[in-house]
C-alpha cells in the first residue's frame, strides 16, 4: 500500500522504513528484518522488503532454520551475492542493528505495527489505500492555505449568480449577497481563485444533501480561515436546492458548502444559507451518492470542473 | 523504565463520526485525536490570528485565520528521531509528506 503511494505521488511522498520486529509474538521477525538489512548491504533493501511482503504466505509457516535457507535462496534469485548474504544475514553487525532498532521502537512504547508518522503526526488508522491517499491529499492542502481572510470583493447591492460546472452538467445558483454577504463574498472569492476547480462532491447523501468545497476530498479541509455564521430567520431549509455553508460548529465556515435534496428543518439556524439552485437541480440529483463515514471502498465522487460567477 | 507517552492518533474523523451520530448533518469533519491514556482535550485547529474587517456596509466581518493541522506536541515530537541519511527511504527527498513506517515483516 505504501509503495503504491510513493508510486502514485512521486513528488509528494517519501517513505522511510524503520524496523520494529515483534520478536515476542513473531518467531521470524528478527530474521526477516536482518534479511532486508543484509540485502541492503548489497543495495537491494527495497527489493527484499517487497519480496518479504509479497511472499509472506510462502514463508509464514516455515520454522526458523528453514526460513534462513529460504531467505538465502531468495537472495540468490534477486541476483545478490549468495555467500555474502548468508554471512551478513546473521552477522554481529546486522543482528545488532536490528536489535537496536527494536530496542528503540520498544522504548518509545509503540502500540503495534504498522505504526506510521505523517510529517511527524502519528497515524494508526485505516491502512486502506484510499484512506492513506486521503491523508496525503489533506497534507497537500496545506500548500493551498490562505494566510488571511478573503478581501471584500462583492457589492452587496448587486445580484450574483454562480454556475457550478460539473462532469454531469451545469448547476446555476442565485447567491444572496444581501442576506449572507460574508458567505457570498467568500464563495465568489474562492470561485474566482479557482479553489473549486476539479474537486469532488465528496459527500452525497440521497434525500439529504450533496456536499463539496474541500480540495482534499476528505471533508477535513478548508481554506485556512473560518468566518461567522449569517442566520437570516427568513431563510430556511424548506426544500430541495437550498445552498448553504457546511461547518463544524458555529462560525467555522470555510470553503465547504452543500445543496439540499429535500427540506431539512433540523438544519435551520445552524448553517448559513447563501443561495438557491435556479436551474440544474437534475444535475444535483444525478451526483454519485457516497458517504465517507461508511469507510473505504467508496465510488469516486463527481467533480466540479469550475465555478464561474456572474454579476448582474 | 516505562515511558508513558500519549499517543495522539491522527485519524480521519470518519470512523468516529460513524459511531457517534445517526443524524446526518452537513458538517465538515474535524481532525480527531484518540489517546489510549488520559490526555487533555485534543487541540482544535487553533486560530493564529484574528482579523476583524469592516465590510462595505460598515458591519463587522468576523473571520479568523486557522491552521489546518494542530501543532505537534513537542514532547511527543522529541520521541521520534528525525530522518537520517543512513535510513531506508523511497521517494523524493523534498517530498511534501514524509511517512515514517515502523513495521514488522511477519
Amino acid at each position: 500500500m505504501l509503495a503504491r503511494l510513493v508510486e502514485d505521488y512521486p513528488d509528494d511522498v517519501r517513505l522511510v522504513y524503520r524496523q520494529f520486529p515483534l520478536n515476542s509474538i513473531h518467531d521470524k521477525s528478527a530474521l526477516a528484518a536482518q534479511a532486508s538489512e543484509a540485502a541492503g548491504l548489497q543495495g537491494s533493501f527495497w527489493e527484499m522488503h517487497d519480496l518479504l511482503y509479497q511472499k509472506q504466505a510462502e514463508w509464514a509457516a516455515l520454522d526458523v532454520a528453514a526460513f534462513e535457507n529460504w531467505l538465502i535462496d531468495q537472495a540468490d534469485e534477486l541476483g545478490l551475492d549468495k555467500k555474502q548474504f548468508a554471512d551478513d544475514l546473521t552477522s554481529d553487525e546486522i543482528v545488532k542493528k536490528v536489535q537496536d532498532a527494536y530496542d528503540h521502537a520498544s522504548s518509545i512504547g509503540l502500540p503495534g505495527t504498522p505504526f506510521l508518522l505523517f510529517n511527524g503526526y502519528p497515524y494508526q488508522s485505516s491502512m486502506a489505500y484510499e484512506d492513506l491517499a486521503n491523508v496525503i491529499e489533506f497534507f497537500k492542502l496545506e500548500d493551498k492555505q490562505y494566510t488571511s481572510c478573503p478581501p471584500q470583493i462583492i457589492d452587496a447591492d448587486k445580484n450574483y449568480e454562480a454556475t457550478i460546472s460539473t462532469e454531469k452538467g451545469d448547476i446555476v445558483v442565485e447567491l444572496y449577497a444581501d442576506k449572507a454577504p460574508l458567505a457570498v463574498n467568500n464563495f465568489v472569492f474562492l470561485a474566482q481563485e479557482g479553489w473549486f476547480d476539479n474537486i469532488t462532491f465528496h459527500r452525497v447523501i440521497p434525500d439529504f444533501m450533496a456536499q463539496s468545497g474541500d480540495p482534499s476530498g476528505t471533508g477535513l479541509g478548508g481554506p485556512g480561515y473560518e468566518f461567522a455564521n449569517e442566520i437570516d430567520p427568513d431563510l430556511t431549509f424548506d426544500g430541495a436546492g437550498v445552498l448553504a455553508m457546511a461547518n463544524h460548529g458555529a462560525d467555522t465556515n470555510g470553503s465547504q458548502f452543500f445543496i439540499t435534496y429535500a427540506e431539512a428543518p433540523d438544519l435551520n439556524g445552524g448553517y448559513t444559507i447563501f443561495g438557491k439552485v435556479i436551474s440544474g437541480m437534475d444535475v444535483v440529483e444525478s451526483l454519485m451518492p457516497r458517504d465517507p463515514s461508511q469507510g473505504g471502498g467508496l465510488p469516486p465522487g463527481d467533480k466540479i470542473i469550475s465555478i464561474t460567477i456572474e454579476e448582474k | 523504565m516505562t515511558k508513558k507517552i500519549l499517543f495522539i492518533f491522527f485519524i480521519l474523523a470518519l470512523t468516529l463520526v460513524a459511531c457517534t451520530t445517526n443524524e446526518p448533518t452537513p458538517t465538515q469533519e474535524t481532525t480527531v485525536e484518540v489517546a489510549d491514556t488520559p490526555s487533555p482535550r485534543p487541540p482544535q485547529p487553533t486560530a493564529t490570528a484574528t482579523k476583524v474587517q469592516l465590510s462595505g456596509d460598515g458591519s463587522l466581518m468576523a473571520c479568523n485565520v486557522v491552521s489546518l493541522l494542530p501543532p505537534i506536541d513537542p514532547t511527543q515530537a522529541a520521541v521520534f528521531p528525525p530522518v537520517s541519511e543512513d535510513e531506508w527511504t523511497q521517494g523524493a527527498e523534498d517530498a511534501r509528506v514524509t511517512i515514517v513506517e515502523y513495521a514488522d515483516f511477519q
